[in-house]
């Protein structure tokens, strides 16, 4: 009974000290609401920026003939992807949907074969002076480009105008080749006279690019992708407030009071903890309530929770737990106020920033996006976004789950052992 | 003594809250001492004495000479290097909870939460020590009279001044009803007034049967409180017994002056 009393004495007392700190408040709940309303509109007008980097590219090459090879020699020109050749195509499906890689091309077997018959059929037409139309929209040759649900708009549009621009050039190529032979075998080397048969020969498209959406959903926007990394970025915000609460109990000797009390010192830290639980539950549902009806208002979607209700609150509270675990270290490692919230804002601005809240991981050198396989916030991030965007269930989170509930574990217990050698030396 | 900085006034009635306990020996210490690991010498060694209920021991000591230490071993806050403790005859370790539902502890520290009021802060740690409902409201009102602050009991402690937040921070740990008290410092720069209110405050639970274990620098207080005084030096006792009594052996004149003689007048700044 007496922890029980201690337990929620400890809450009370926690949420009352948090509620007479109104600047405090003020930075735990605007300040990453401010953010996700400025970096979202930001991030929705200049993603074109995101090309910026080199993203891998892979081929998936099923033809096996001169389309691919051509392609492929064409891209590898380009200083911005960097390309890579597979013929895994299932394998590469699930890379592309689980993150590895952002973008993948198919071609699928007998593409090239195709795009020749189309062109000999076409140029025999032509010549014949027959109309190409009816049997153009009849037989099209397909190259597929599946993009990550997380792929931002900005270079979804940007690889598919480089490959459709590509294909078009490569089949316009193939049609005049044959074109060519065409006219050589007949001895033929007048000038096409007929302006609508050279029209129909620059127009008629046999390749066709698309885009296929693995999940059947919708593109992502900016707003599914930062609302809840904002939201994280807020949750693990707390650490500078509740390492501050730590520092103020140790450097004033209510801790000391504590240890004396019949009341074991765990259950007063737990209540502590479950205090800035409310907090930051309160501040997901603000920052969330400001994507679903606020950031409409600036002109971009709603943000979407969908309905995966148990594994966003799974992926929440480990978050929190996380949290919660580096701010109890930060709290007992630093000696005073300034080094917990100067460590503790600078250390979370970074793991935001190698974790993707920032910016997306995939837009981010290689060397950056090894970085953020280590990031807490990158564990979280990605778990929420396999929610929201990827549409993942419970299963699909549970891997990151336990990651962040091993670091708050692990960052608890190392707390626990300094704070007991320090106060008992 | 300089009686001048004293001033009286009137003396609280015996509160009819502190309930005296039935206990024969309060507290039995017995070599108490504690060596902190890589040090070269003990911070405390071969602290004994007992304590009846009621009784008052005052421990002195310059600087470093073992007395916070004595009260962190005392309190539970540490555990010693040697020696035994035992609290209305059942050791300190065989049940530290028992035992920390008996002691009380003002530490030398302001320690309140100062963003909550004096009611706020006596409910929470009411609240550690397992009390609720009625009991717990009781406890807090009666402490809050006990140490004077029932007009401003529902401020914040920021805004109490130094006398305030001492005798709030006595009052902590007066809410259980301890039958040990013990206090470090518990007067450091605080006005006469307030001083005074705390010391008339500390006899009446002398009175009551709360056994009271005290450090000061402030001889006079010592004097006023104690029936039996412990001079320490160096982790080391260097003398005991009743005030009086030691400084007509030592032939002096009060017991800023015994101190003096015992301990040298080499500034001690650990």
């Amino acid at each position: 009974m007496t922890n029980i009393t201690a337990f929620f004495a400890a809450i009370s007392k926690e949420l009352r000290l948090l509620s007479r700190d109104p600047v405090g408040l003020l930075i735990l709940f605007f300040m990453p609401a401010a953010l996700v309303l400025i970096i979202t509109l930001v991030q929705n007008n200049i993603m074109a920026k995101i090309g910026d980097s080199s993203s891998d590219i892979i081929l998936v090459d099923e033809d096996h003939g001169p389309l691919p090879q051509a392609i492929s020699e064409k891209l590898a020109q380009s200083q911005a992807l960097h390309l890579i050749i597979r013929q895994d195509s299932e394998t590469v499906r699930q890379e592309v949907q689980n993150g590895t890689y952002q973008v993948a091309i198919f071609i699928k077997a007998g593409t090239s074969q195709a795009l020749h018959q189309h062109a000999e059929s076409t140029v025999s037409r032509v010549m014949a002076g027959q109309n190409t139309t009816e049997e153009q929209t009849a037989a099209q040759g397909r190259i597929e480009l599946i993009f990550n649900p997380t792929a931002i708009g900005a270079f979804r549009s940007t690889i598919l105008t480089t490959v459709d621009l590509l294909a078009l050039s490569l089949e316009f190529q193939e049609t005049m080749k044959v074109l060519q032979e065409e006219l050589l075998s007949m001895g033929d080397f007048s000038p096409i006279s007929s302006d609508s048969t050279l029209e129909e020969l620059s127009t008629t498209r046999f390749l066709k690019v698309d885009e296929i959406n693995q999940t059947q959903e919708t593109i992502p926007s900016a707003v599914q992708q930062n609302v809840p990394a904002w939201t994280l970025f807020g949750i693990f915000f707390i650490v500078v407030p509740l390492s501050a609460s730590l520092i103020f109990e140790r450097t004033t000797g209510t801790m000391q009071r504590l240890l004396v009390m019949p009341s074991p010192l765990a259950i007063l830290l737990l209540g502590k903890v479950v205090a800035y639980a409310i907090v930051c539950l309160g501040q997901c549902l603000f920052i969330w309530a400001i994507g679903t009806y606020i950031l409409p208002l600036f002109g971009l979607p709603a943000f979407m929770p969908g309905n995966q209700y148990g594994a966003i609150a799974l992926m929440i509270c480990a978050a929190i737990s996380a949290a919660a675990g580096y701010g109890i270290l930060l709290g007992a490692v630093t000696r005073t106020y300034d080094q917990a919230s100067m460590f503790g804002a600078i250390s979370v601005v970074m793991a935001a920033a190698i974790g993707g809240v920032m910016a997306p991981v995939h837009a981010m050198p290689s060397a950056m996006q090894s970085l953020s396989k280590i990031s807490p916030l990158g564990w979280a991030l990605d778990g929420l976004l396999t929610i929201f965007v990827r549409h993942g269930t419970i299963q699909d989170i549970v891997p990151n789950a336990c990651l962040l509930m091993a670091f708050a574990l692990v960052t608890a217990t190392i707390a626990w052992l300094y704070f007991s050698k320090r106060e008992m030396n | 003594m300089d009686q001048s900085i004293v001033v009286s006034l009137p003396k609280t009635t015996t509160p009819t809250f502190f309930i005296p306990l039935p206990v024969n020996q309060l507290l039995t210490v017995d070599n108490l001492g504690l060596h902190y690991a890589g040090a070269d010498q003990p911070a405390l060694s071969g602290l004994t004495f007992s304590l009846a209920p009621g009784q008052t021991l005052g421990l002195l000591g310059p600087n470093g000479a073992g007395k916070t230490t004595a009260i962190s071993l005392l309190s539970t806050l540490r555990q010693p290097s040697t020696g035994t403790l035992s609290l209305g005859g059942i050791s300190y370790y065989d049940n530290i909870r028992l035992a920390r539902h008996k002691i009380g502890f003002i530490p030398q520290d302001i320690a309140l939460y100062l963003k909550l009021s004096g009611r706020e802060n006596l409910a929470y740690f009411a609240s550690l020590y397992g009390l609720h409902g009625s009991k717990r409201h009781e406890r807090v009102a009666n402490c809050l009279a006990f140490s004077r602050l029932e007009k401003m009991a529902d401020r914040r402690v920021s805004t109490y001044s130094g006398g305030m937040k001492r005798r709030l921070n006595m009052a902590v740990a007066l809410l259980h009803q301890p039958q040990l008290l013990l206090l470090d410092e518990p007067t450091v720069g605080i006005d006469a007034q307030s001083r005074q209110v705390i010391l008339d405050s500390l006899q009446d639970l002398a009175l009551a049967g709360t056994g009271l274990i005290y450090t000061s620098h402030y001889m006079e207080e010592i004097e006023q409180l104690c029936d039996t005084v412990i001079i320490l030096d160096n982790g080391y006792t260097i003398t005991n017994g009743q005030p009086q009594q030691l400084i007509n052996q030592h032939q002096c004149r009060n017991l800023g002056e015994l101190f003096i003689k015992l301990t040298g007048r080499e500034l001690r700044e650990g």
